[in-house]
């Protein structure tokens, strides 16, 4: 018998281990980490001679610099508006008597919660677009809706991205609302609570880091939206996400390291939003676990 | 994570008083109406696109034909890009199981402390924007050594990774409530083989969180339009990107197969919510 040193053994008790993870190393290699360095890299304009020009470019050139707001404008208005209804729909849908609704609103959340896409813009066209249905139907009643609104558009684009979050913050926020214990609001009742001081002193606290890291979530997945835009807007909505495709996709103005440098920073603006979206979920769940 | 099933609604208060109930419940419907129906409308509208015809500046359409219908069936597209979106998913569906049953099983029997590996490898796709990650592959597989731009290969590849939250969390999901360890060791003291308890004993005992992981992959993946549309294109056309060329031309057409489209991904998402019973989709799906 040989002698081993003791990290030998391990590695040699372990490599049954390390082999049946090897496809997944191997994939996640190939297909998550290479990818991004490659698309990291060629943000400095390669390995061989690397410049922050394109990364400043992002901020500095007009176009560039405003689709990152309107996609922070966009995203941020339509996660704000998600929050808001989908914590106040949450919190209508635990309470309620109507619990055949309940299940059916629920079911109906989680269908629509990922129905974005180049089919949620069609469908949209067809009931508010400029001839659409209920565009029709306000007109019949004498309101113009096009005078003041235009699906077309940033305003449209948020009424769409508002489609998918709102079910998803709901989603999010039923176990938060559940996890609020009814022993609570006795013990607050019998120390002489009102409801009042019950949701300012225990209940806004409790939930406050599920809304928010429900409202971050939903930023980032705004921030990430893409097929959406490009359906109702084509190449004319001046996103981050479409100027990634204009650059990749455009014979005259096809900038290699531009499209890197654009992707890079909506990656970067996405994962922290993830990564966030993480620590803040971790103080949420707290209660729900 | 079950508190929602297993107690009831608890925010009630205790003094709240009949008559204020009622004005409450009747907010709450009149707030479940507004929502519903801002959901549901859009889908109704597209639904009657495809059906109606001279429907322009009318609340509904003047006539009523099955022609876009019939159109948009015979269209010799339709087969074919529905069946490619049908292969990708499905491909996605096999490449997703094989690569992460075997991987999650022994990570829960042999290998708890490489979790953490794992499961920030597996749901970093989250923080990963669809146009990011596709550019990010075009950049490295359009050029040699590895062609696979243009591929059904590198759709599936893609579209494995986008799934890989999903998957991860229905597998990791059902090892767990199965106590995964407990029953391997039983088997191996019994005198089971290596591998024989993870075929034998754990992966029928799964089927229910493998066929929700299938179904979640088919519901993200069919008719997916981004990755299919930077890495495929027309050169292995799928129905969402059809679809997206389909709508300046014919839009009532293109509406009879967005329909579809939608009727496949819904239809996954609700035989999702049976499957588990009322525990929600979303706590298998998401974070």
């Amino acid at each position: 018998m040989s002698r081993v040193r003791p990290g030998l053994a391990r590695l040699r008790s372990d490599w049954p281990i390390l082999a049946a993870l090897a496809p997944f190393i191997v994939f996640f290699l190939m297909f998550e980490a290479v990818p991004v360095a490659v698309l990291l890299q060629g943000s400095i304009g390669g390995l061989k001679s690397p410049t922050s020009l394109y990364l400043t470019t992002v901020f500095t050139h007009p176009v560039y610099r405003q689709s990152v707001i309107n996609s922070f404008m966009i995203a941020g208005i339509s996660a704000l508006i998600g929050a808001v209804a989908g914590t106040a729909i949450g919190y209508a849908l635990t309470v309620t008597r109507h619990t055949r609704i309940r299940g059916a609103l629920i079911a109906l959340a989680n269908v629509t919660s990922n129905a974005g896409g180049i089919g949620l813009a069609f469908a949209f066209i067809t009931v508010i677009g400029v001839s659409g249905g209920i565009t029709a139907a306000l007109r019949l009643v004498g309101i113009d809706l096009y005078s003041f609104f235009t699906l077309y558009s940033v305003p449209g684009l948020i009424v769409l991205y508002v489609y998918f979050q709102t079910p998803l913050m709901i989603i999010l926020m039923l176990p938060s609302f559940a996890a609020i214990r009814n022993e609570w609001r006795e013990a607050s009742a019998s120390l002489g609570g009102t409801t009042f001081e019950f949701w300012r002193s225990i209940g806004i606290p409790v939930l406050f880091p599920a809304i928010a890291a429900g409202t971050i979530l939903m930023l980032a997945s705004g921030l990430g939206a893409f097929a959406t835009a490009v359906a109702l807007m084509g190449g004319q909505a001046n996103l981050m996400t479409v100027q990634v495709s204009v650059l990749r996709q455009g014979e005259v103005i096809f900038k290699p390291a531009q499209a890197d440098a654009l992707a890079t920073v909506l990656l970067v603006f996405v994962a922290a939003s993830v990564v966030l979206y993480n620590l803040v979920n971790r103080r949420a769940q707290r209660w729900t676990n | 994570m079950d508190q929602l099933t297993l107690r009831q609604p608890v925010l009630t208060g205790e003094a709240t008083s009949a008559p204020v109930k009622r004005g409450r419940e009747a907010g709450f419907l009149a707030l479940f109406l507004v929502f519903a129906l801002y959901l549901i409308v859009p889908m109704i509208g597209m639904a009657l696109f495809s059906v109606g015809d001279s429907w322009i500046d009318t609340v509904l359409p003047r006539r009523f034909t099955l022609d876009y219908w019939t159109a948009a069936l015979n269209n010799p597209l339709f087969l074919q890009t529905f069946s490619r979106s049908f292969i990708a998913s499905a491909g996605t569906i096999a490449l997703s199981l094989v690569l992460m049953t075997p991987t999650l099983f022994v990570l829960h029997v042999a290998a708890p402390r490489l979790r953490p590996f794992v499961e920030v490898v597996s749901l970093a796709p989250f923080a990963l924007p669809t146009v990011v990650f596709a550019l990010s592959l075009i950049r490295t597989y359009s050029v040699k050594p590895l062609v696979l731009t243009g591929t059904p290969l590198l759709l599936v590849l893609s579209y494995t990774v986008i799934s890989l939250p999903f998957v991860y969390r229905a597998i990791d999901n059902s090892l767990r409530a199965l106590d995964t360890r407990t029953l391997y060791e039983a088997a191996q003291t019994l005198g089971a083989s290596r591998w024989e308890p993870f075929r034998s004993i754990i992966l029928p005992n799964i089927r229910r969180g493998l066929l929700a992981a299938s179904l979640l992959v088919l519901s993200t993946s069919f008719g997916e339009y981004t990755l299919s549309a930077f890495l495929v294109g027309d050169a292995w056309k799928t129905s969402g990107v059809w679809i997206y060329d389909f709508w300046s031309d014919r839009p009532h057409e293109t509406l009879a197969l967005g329909t579809i489209s939608f009727v496949v991904t819904w239809a996954a998402s609700l035989a999702i919510l049976a499957l588990l019973g009322r525990r929600s989709a979303s706590e298998v799906g998401r974070a």
